[in-house]
Parts: structure tokens; C-alpha cells; sequence
């Protein structure tokens, strides 16, 4: 027994001096950690960031976004020419693209891998995003034209999202269920080199590649190996990078990002264009919440500086209306302010008088509610710190939190009265079609607003080719929204690259929520 | 009877054909009473999946889905079969060796039980290579000194190795290895264990889970050492003027080996499943993660085959070491 054990003492002494400084990892390659995986990396089946921030590496999209998040910038197409009526799109790609398997990509490439998007039978999630599709075809080997049923907007935006990533009908069609599991070909500046699920998704640079959307310095990759590593703990990921065991992370605790910026050696880049909101909605058929003064009163209750002082350690803004005024088409209506004494008259002016347990009754109806979160930490605070505002009115909010498995399952029933969320977004229109179209109920209208004037107001808005038309239909459904109290805005997180020093060029971008975006002018210092 | 004699009667024991029998009989009793317990593994893990009011459609589907989208991938993930016709394709397709598909990436349950697998047993294998034999010499010692400076400080060890919970541990040990000296890589498995790079990796998770099962191992032994230093034939040994350190090593610690081994066979079902906050920590790839990720994603075959694959490593140790005992002790055997 002791000499096995001498042995194995021995050995694991062996391992900690053959590890030596740093660890032994490999030091021409780039880290980057991140707290989860992607359950797989095909465009039209994920819809997790964990996913669309590596396929925006491995693969390219028509077109590309800028670092305002607004402007649409040429990807894989050059130009583009749109009808006047908005309805045909000719999309002109570039000459001497290639896969990373060195076959040229073609126009047939693109118009396979969008109609694999929109196909019923690919049942993805996402394929509203590419619009009411007429046909997609190609015209040429460089042409590619894109007929819609109505006229969409959005269409440029969209098309530079992961979701429309131009993959190989080859390997799609080889590796079948397996494709974005096995293996992947793009035309991305990086390669696929090999995944261990859950733990790291290596990248390779894409031999010959070029063709860089123009918001970059260098059209070119600059770094050879790039491994994506997940660290699932908080503090193991903070301490990995301080130890030189990771060189770059968006997935900071909030807590710590104060304490980054003080610390020598790490770099902090943010990105103040950066739209990931929090939101409080009202399911508003249910009793209570569905009284307007109630969700009035509960608008006025909430201190939202504080909340995003307090939940957020200071790494979020305080939002005073439904959309970030960075987002196109964003305008400033402004919710109510806050107002606790305010909230109170108002309550008893329309009836809501306070009962001996502290919770209002009007009509023997109590002003109580039932809120469905998950169970994270930032909903599990954000529902807490809100329970007492309301509370300091005279409203009962009970907390129901659900762990991740069950949440977006219960979210999508109609046993609660308000939902917390948090969610990207890079335009007004994008946010407001999505949760208030009626054709969305019950999710993503989790509100269950049912509003003629609003689809009629989205509807204008998809369809308007003249963006001041476009711009006047989205002020008025935002006026009307906000004058309808069917959310709070809770905070607009902000977005933080951390990085080591030995790495440069790290910029965080955040389409998405995707802060590398397709890293481009990163490098390794010397 | 002496030590000595008890275990030259219990080898003579294990040579006559009336124990051989006996011991053909209960090992294949042992072995048959395994099987309706991976059977009530099977159906208490199935169900419990399906009372779970997750959607894992609504998961797959993301938030922004609509749910019409939902409902196709609910019809498409046969997540609309009736309960019974689900449990019964599962048995058929368990019964083909066929653990099923992931709901979540569509890969092969078995290939991702088996990357998961391996991992799992590399650390619980190091875990129990040093902190086994630490907590036998520590314990051991502390018995041997009882009452002493040693045993006290021994026993406080034990207290505190047992009483800190893991993740503290861990994040110590990542501190201290990986943060202040730089010596020691704690961001994953590097490789398989015979790698360089796979060794390092090993060391900080195997000693963060080895130093939680130090306690409990340290505690067991130097109890079942004192309480075999006072049996008969330990009096006998000394009164035949061995010493007292052989006597202890001997006499005495071989018999304490019963409780240790029982202890540190239901240790090693823990270990394979439940060193979840290890894994997370060290972001080791093991089967504790490989559960609860499919868990919390509502990965109904995953989960099952997670389940299936920790309950039969539970089972089978428990096997051993009913097997092992009864090599260690001749009164099972009579």
C-alpha cells in the first residue's frame, strides 16, 4: 500500500512540475472561455448565443453589421439592389470565396443554405427572421435573388444574423444529423477543428481567407488556433484569466468587472450600442394585472436606477422606455417616472383600498399576483428587490422562480399575471413584432396583447420602404405601448470584453448579445 | 483465537468445496438481486422524467419561438406519444443495446455517456489513489496515538475535511495551485491521464474530491482501528510480546478494513455521479455535469441514460464490495 502510494504521489508530482508555469497550454493559440456550450452548431437549428458566437467565425453571412449595431454593411454580397416596391432583392456576391474545404462558394450555395432556413421541414425556430419568403434563387454563380409575398425592412438586418450563416449543401447533406455536431464547413474566417462537447470547440484559420466584412481593420484572421473553452463556475473563469489560463471572456459576474478594471494586466472593451434588455410584462387577461391603473401604480413603484445600481453592481442602465435608444426607430416616450406616494393616491382613488394585511382589495378582488422567473440569479434578485416595491404600495407579487429546465415551458401557459426576461434585440421593430404581435400569442406574447392597431402599425412598419413611414409607425405603437403600461423596463445590461495582455485587438461588438463578433483584429502580442 | 489463526481457518475455509459452493450460491444470489434493481432504476428514472413539467421542445425551440414551431418540434421529437408507448420503444431500443438519440443535439446517448464515462473514472480513480491510502495511514496513526497531540490534531484534520464543503475546496486549491503559484492547470481535462498535459489536470480536482473523502475515511478507520485494538485477539498478539506498531498494522488494522471498505465502496457510486461541484469547478467533463446539463435542458434520454449509467455504478460497487467482504470476513461465508 505505501509503495503505491509513493507511486502515485510521485506521479501526480511529476504531472504538477511537468505542468511547470502557465500550465502547459499551448501558446499559440487563443482562449477564450465562456460559461456554456451549444447543444450544436448548425445556424438553423440553435438559436443559443453559445452557439452564433462561434458560428460567426466559422461561417459569413450576406450581410454584415457595424459597431453602431445599426448599419448594414456588405458581408458575403457586395451590393445589393432592392425593387422599388421592396419586394425583389438581387444580392451580388463577392468573387473568390471559398469554403474551408477549398470549394468555391457559389450563389446556389446561398440560396440552398436560406431555403434550408424557411423549409417547413426544418421546423427552425428562427425562420421568421428571413421574412415572408416568395422564392430564393440564384440567377448566376455570383447573383442571387431574394422575392418576398410582402415587403420586409428588415430584410438587410437580418441577413447579417448568425441564423442565416452560408453553410455547404456537401456537408450538410453527408453528415446529415450530425452536421454543426461533427463537423461544419463555412466560409468563415476560422475552421472547424474539433469539439469535445462541453468542455472545448477548437477553430483553426481558414487558409486564403479575405473576405472580411469591411467594419474590421484587416479583412484577414490573425490568430492561427482558436480554442473555445468552457469554465462553468463564476470564479474559476475570473481567476483563469488572471493566471494566464484564458486570454478573453465576455462572461464576467457583474460583481467583478469593478474589480477588472482596477487589475493590471486585464483589459476591459465595452460597447455602449449594446441592447440586451431586462423586462417585467403583464399577462393582461388575468384579473389584476389586467387593471391599468394596477399596472400604472406598479410602473411608479419601481425605483429603476436603484435596480440597476443595486442588481446589477452599476453593470447596467437604468431604462426608462420599452426600447434602448441606441436601437433604429427607438423613441424616447418615457414610462411613468417613480412615484411611490404617486402610485398610492392613485390606487385609492380608483377603489384599491389598503386591507389589514397590507395588500390592497377593491371589490373583494386583492391586488395580488403571481410572477414566473427563472431561477437564475439575476431574476431571482431582480424578483425579490421588485416584491418589495410592490409591496410598499399595497400590491402582493408572489415569486414563482423556475429552474431553466421548466421556465420557457411555464412561459408559454397562462397560469401567471407578469414573467420576468432578459433579451437581445437590435431594432425597435425586431422587439416590438416579436412580443406584440397578436399572431405571437401565447409566446412570444406572453402579454397576450391582442390589438388590431398594433399588427395593423407592425404591419406598416414591415412593409414601409421609405424609413420616415417606417419610423412614424413605430413612434405611435411605442406611445401607445408605453401609455399601456404592459411592461417595466427593469435594465439594459451592459456588454464587457475582458481580455489579457496577450491578446490585442479585442473589441466587443454584440450582435446578438455575440460580444468577438468575428474577431478579425485580434492577435496574440508578441 | 489469534489473528493469525483466524485468517489460516478462513483460507482453509475458502479452499473446501462446502465454501466454494456457498460462495458460487451467494455471489450468484448478489448478482440476481441486481437485476430487478437496474429494472427499478430504469422505470422510477423514466417516470420521473416524465413528471417533470418540462417541454423539452419549448427548451430546443429557444425563447423567441412561436408556438406553432414548438408544437412541430414537440410532434417531431415524439414528444406526443402516449406514456406507455414511450416507455415501451424505450425498453425495445434499451433492450437492442440502443441507449437512443439526445432531444438536444440528436447525438448518440451511448457516445455521449461514454466520452463522459471516462473522464469520470480518471479522476475518482486518482481521488481514491491518494486520499484512500493518506486517510488509512492518518487514521491508523491516530488510533496507533491515541489520545495524543497526533490524534487530536488527525482528528481535527478529519473534522475540517469533512465539514468544508467541496467547492471551497476547490477554489482554494485553484487559488493557491493555479492562481498564486501558476503550477497547475484547472480550466479542464487536458488529456487522457498518461499525457502530461492530462496528469496536470488531474492533480487539483483529483485532490479537491479526495480531500472531501479524506474525513470520512480518516474517521471510519481510526474507530475501527481502536475498536479491533481492544478486541481478544489483539490482547493475545501482545501478549505473545509482538510490538505494538505490528500489532496495530497487523492485527488490527486488517481487521478495521471491513467498515473501511464498505465506506469507501458506497464513496465510489458518489464519486462516478455526484462530484458534481468538481466538475463544474474544474470544468472536468464527467458524468456528475453530464447530468445535470441534460437535466436542466430537459434532455429526456440523456438524462435517462445518465441516470441509468450512475444507478448501475452504484449498484455494481455496492456488488464488489459485498464480494470483497466476504474474501475479508469469514463469518459471511459460514
Amino acid at each position: 500500500m505505501t509503495r503505491a502510494f509513493t507511486l502515485v504521489l510521485a506521479a501526480l508530482m511529476l504531472g504538477a512540475w511537468g505542468a511547470g508555469p502557465a500550465c502547459g497550454r499551448d501558446r499559440g493559440a487563443l482562449v477564450i472561455l465562456r460559461g456554456s456550450d451549444s447543444d450544436n452548431y448548425d445556424p438553423v437549428r440553435s438559436t443559443a448565443r453559445a452557439s452564433g458566437e462561434v458560428l460567426e467565425m466559422m461561417g459569413d453571412t450576406l450581410t454584415s453589421m457595424d459597431w453602431d449595431l445599426k448599419t448594414v454593411r456588405p458581408g458575403l454580397a457586395q451590393s445589393w439592389d432592392v425593387s422599388p416596391g421592396g419586394l425583389t432583392y438581387v444580392f451580388h456576391l463577392r468573387a473568390g470565396v471559398r469554403f474551408c474545404d477549398g470549394r468555391p462558394m457559389t450563389a446556389e450555395d446561398v440560396a440552398y443554405s436560406l431555403n434550408r432556413l424557411v423549409a417547413p421541414a426544418t421546423h427552425s425556430p428562427v425562420a421568421w427572421r428571413a421574412g415572408p419568403v416568395e422564392t430564393i434563387t440564384a440567377s448566376d454563380p455570383l447573383t442571387v435573388r431574394y422575392q418576398l409575398k410582402r415587403p420586409y425592412g428588415e430584410l438587410l438586418a437580418q441577413l447579417s444574423l448568425f441564423f442565416t450563416t452560408i453553410v455547404d449543401r456537401h456537408a450538410v447533406e453527408t453528415l446529415g444529423r450530425d452536421f454543426g455536431v461533427r463537423g461544419f464547413n463555412g466560409t468563415g474566417p476560422y475552421c472547424w477543428g474539433g469539439w469535445q462537447p462541453r468542455q472545448e470547440l477548437v477553430l483553426h484559420r481558414h487558409r486564403g481567407y479575405d473576405w472580411g466584412p469591411p467594419v474590421y481593420h484587416s479583412p484577414v484572421p490573425q490568430i492561427d488556433t482558436i480554442v473555445w473553452r468552457v469554465i462553468p463556475d463564476d470564479t474559476s473563469r475570473l481567476i483563469a484569466l488572471q493566471s494566464d489560463q484564458g486570454d478573453v471572456s465576455q462572461y464576467m459576474p457583474y460583481y467583478a468587472i469593478d474589480g477588472i478594471a482596477r487589475t493590471s494586466g486585464l483589459h476591459l472593451a465595452g460597447q455602449p450600442a449594446y441592447r440586451f434588455d431586462y423586462i417585467l410584462g403583464f399577462k393582461i387577461t388575468k384579473p389584476v394585472v389586467g387593471d391599468p391603473v394596477i399596472r400604472r401604480a406598479l410602473q411608479m413603484a419601481v425605483d429603476r436606477k436603484a435596480l440597476a445600481s443595486a442588481v446589477f453592481f452599476g453593470q447596467a442602465d437604468a431604462a426608462d422606455d420599452y426600447i434602448n435608444p441606441n436601437a433604429p426607430d427607438a423613441v424616447p416616450v418615457g414610462v411613468a417616472a417613480y412615484d411611490p406616494e404617486g402610485a398610492r393616491r392613485l390606487l385609492e382613488a380608483h377603489g384599491w383600498v389598503l386591507g389589514p394585511d397590507g395588500v390592497r382589495v377593491r371589490d373583494g378582488q386583492r391586488a395580488s399576483f403571481t410572477l414566473y422567473a427563472f431561477s437564475d440569479p439575476t431574476d431571482t434578485i431582480l424578483s425579490e428587490v421588485l416584491q418589495a416595491y410592490f409591496h410598499k404600495v399595497g400590491i402582493e407579487m408572489v415569486v414563482q422562480l423556475w429552474d431553466a429546465t421548466i421556465g420557457w415551458s411555464k412561459l408559454g401557459t397562462q397560469e401567471f399575471g407578469a414573467f420576468i426576461m432578459g433579451y437581445p434585440y437590435f431594432s425597435a421593430h425586431e422587439a416590438l413584432n416579436l412580443f406584440f404581435s397578436s399572431h405571437n400569442i401565447p409566446t412570444p406574447n406572453r402579454m397576450n396583447w391582442r390589438d388590431p392597431e398594433t399588427d395593423r402599425l407592425l404591419a406598416d412598419a414591415s412593409a414601409a420602404v421609405d424609413p420616415a413611414v417606417r419610423r412614424d409607425a413605430l413612434t405611435r405603437l411605442q406611445e401607445k405601448l408605453t401609455q399601456s403600461d404592459l411592461w417595466i423596463p427593469l435594465g439594459r445590461e451592459k456588454l464587457w470584453e475582458v481580455s489579457s495582455d496577450r491578446v490585442q485587438g479585442v473589441r466587443a461588438h454584440g450582435l446578438y448579445g455575440i460580444g468577438l463578433y468575428k474577431g478579425l483584429d485580434m492577435r496574440l502580442s508578441p | 483465537m489469534t489473528g493469525r489463526a483466524r485468517f489460516r481457518n478462513a483460507a482453509a475455509f475458502r479452499t473446501s468445496p462446502r465454501a466454494g459452493t456457498c460462495m458460487k450460491r451467494y455471489v450468484a444470489y448478489r448478482v440476481a438481486v441486481t437485476m430487478p434493481v437496474l429494472l427499478g432504476v430504469l422505470v422510477v428514472g423514466f417516470l420521473l422524467m416524465q413528471v417533470v413539467p418540462s417541454d423539452p421542445a419549448a427548451v430546443r425551440a429557444g425563447p423567441q419561438a412561436s408556438a406553432e414551431v414548438v408544437a412541430a418540434l414537440r410532434e417531431e421529437m415524439g414528444l406526443n406519444r402516449a406514456l406507455p408507448m414511450r416507455f415501451a420503444l424505450y425498453l425495445r431500443q434499451l433492450a437492442r443495446g440502443d441507449l437512443g438519440r439526445s432531444l438536444i443535439n440528436d447525438a448518440p446517448v451511448a457516445t455521449e455517456l461514454g466520452r463522459a464515462i471516462g473522464p469520470s473514472m480518471e479522476l475518482m480513480t486518482a481521488c481514491l489513489l491518494w486520499s484512500v491510502p493518506v486517510a488509512v495511514a492518518l487514521g491508523t496513526f491516530a488510533a496507533y496515538r491515541r489520545n495524543s497531540v497526533f490524534d487530536r490534531a488527525i482528528v481535527m484534520l478529519s473534522i475540517g475535511a469533512a465539514s468544508v464543503p467541496v467547492f471551497f475546496v476547490g477554489l482554494l486549491a485553484i487559488w493557491i495551485g493555479g492562481f498564486w503559484w501558476q503550477l497547475l492547470p484547472f480550466t479542464g481535462r487536458g488529456g487522457p491521464f498518461w499525457t502530461r498535459a492530462g496528469l496536470a489536470s488531474l492533480v487539483l480536482p483529483a485532490f479537491t474530491l479526495g480531500f472531501v473523502l479524506l474525513g470520512a475515511v480518516v474517521r471510519i478507520t481510526r474507530t475501527a482501528v481502536l475498536d479491533a485494538l481492544s478486541s481478544d485477539h489483539v490482547r493475545t498478539a501482545r501478549a505473545k510480546g509482538l510490538s505494538e506498531w505490528s500489532v496495530t498494522l497487523r492485527h488490527a488494522l486488517r481487521n478495521a478494513l471491513i467498515p473501511i471498505v464498505t465506506l469507501v465502496g458506497l464513496q465510489i457510486g458518489y464519486l462516478i455521479g455526484g462530484a458534481v461541484a468538481t466538475e463544474i469547478i474544474f470544468s472536468w467533463p464527467g458524468m456528475g455535469r453530464l447530468a445535470v446539463n441534460a437535466i436542466t435542458s430537459s434532455d429526456l434520454p440523456m438524462a435517462q441514460g445518465a441516470i441509468l449509467v450512475i444507478a448501475a455504478a452504484f449498484v455494481l460497487t455496492n456488488l464488489a464490495v459485498d464480494l470483497l467482504q466476504l474474501l475479508l470476513d469469514p463469518r459471511i461465508r459460514r
